[in-house]
């Protein structure tokens, strides 16, 4: 599945939980937990609200995902395992609904990441104001380096 | 009104109902004239190649994306896909973003759409000095609030976040 239509397929999962008929699951979290995602999400308006949630998808070698399941990102901090050296697709999702109007929408990112082992990876998420940005750190605790790792498209997945 | 309607009332407004703009240099020239078009200008004080180098990397990252809104009430529901596309160009004397809408669904666009979808916004980069860099944008007056905030938080490189594009 590409990225463009795994983040269609999310848009639409997130409109069918607001239709009430949800075919989200929580992921089934793996250990160890080598993932952390930090999380600060604004409406930035009282008569809106705005959640955010990331779509777990594993890939498998010729490169087609298969969902997973959802966490959602309703605390600052959240820990989660992603199997070691095999390829997950994560799709943050950032879903908005207005109080009074009945609207839904959701804007989102999606990334390949393929945990190394031993290394602990640290999404730092925010939605503020209407501008989202999805960083992610890639840390090795036995040395006490980090860098930054770029996002990387489903379409750039090495088969 | 949603942004969505009223970007389509600006492109009909825009189009005279007639020719949509098939390029981004028609965008250009319509927009100035155009009522509810809107020609934007600030500095960035960073130089244009860096200014560039962030619009080509943010620009496919952030806005090359699919967005479903569903609206609904007592007496009516609305589900519209968007597609965006975003091309950069750029050379040692100018830096351009272009930023195309395509609907796939739920409205109905009179005329011929342009490969890619309607042009929605058109950013100038072009060199003040070495280390100034002068941006124009040409868009919508209304409904690009988030899109003009993103592109000049990436200009001077004080935020390089998303919009998100379900408030452009």
């Amino acid at each position: 599945m590409r990225p463009r239509a795994a983040l269609q397929l999310a848009v639409v999962w997130l409109v069918a939980l607001a239709a009430g008929c949800s075919s989200l699951k929580t992921y089934p979290n793996v250990a160890p937990e080598n993932v952390v995602v930090r999380s600060t999400i604004e409406s930035g308006s009282m008569l809106s609200s705005m959640r955010g949630s990331v779509h777990i998808h594993e890939v498998d070698s010729g490169c087609h995902t298969s969902y997973l399941g959802t966490v959602k990102l309703d605390r600052p901090s959240i820990a989660l395992g992603l199997p070691a050296e095999r390829a997950s697709y994560l799709v943050f999702v950032f879903e908005g609904s207005s109080l009074f109007g009945g609207s839904t929408s959701s804007a989102g990112a999606g990334t390949l990441l393929k945990p190394r082992p031993g290394y602990r990876y640290e999404f730092a998420v925010s939605y503020k104001d209407s501008i989202y940005n999805v960083v992610l750190r890639e840390s090795d605790p036995r040395r006490g380096a980090s860098r930054e790792v770029p996002r990387q498209e489903l379409k750039g997945c090495p088969a | 009104m949603t942004k969505t309607t009223a970007f389509t009332a600006f492109g009909l407004l825009l189009a005279g109902c007639a020719n949509q703009p098939q390029t981004a240099q028609e965008f250009r020239e319509a927009i100035p004239g155009a009522f509810m078009g809107k020609v934007q200008t600030f500095e960035a004080k960073r130089p244009l190649r860096d200014v560039a180098k962030t619009f080509q990397a943010r620009a496919p990252d952030c806005l090359n994306v699919s967005v479903r809104s569903v609206s609904q009430s007592s007496t009516s529901y609305q589900n519209i896909l968007t597609v965006y596309k975003a091309t950069v160009v750029s050379n040692p004397q100018k830096a351009e973003l272009h930023l195309q809408r395509d609907f796939k669904s739920g409205v109905l666009v009179p005329g011929k759409v342009p490969p890619g979808g309607l042009y929605m916004l058109v950013a100038d980069a072009t060199p003040i000095d070495k280390s100034r860099t002068r941006i124009d944008i040409y868009g919508p007056s209304v409904g690009v609030d988030t899109l003009v905030r993103a592109l000049t938080g990436w200009a001077t490189g004080e935020n390089l976040g998303c919009p998100d594009m379900t408030k452009s």
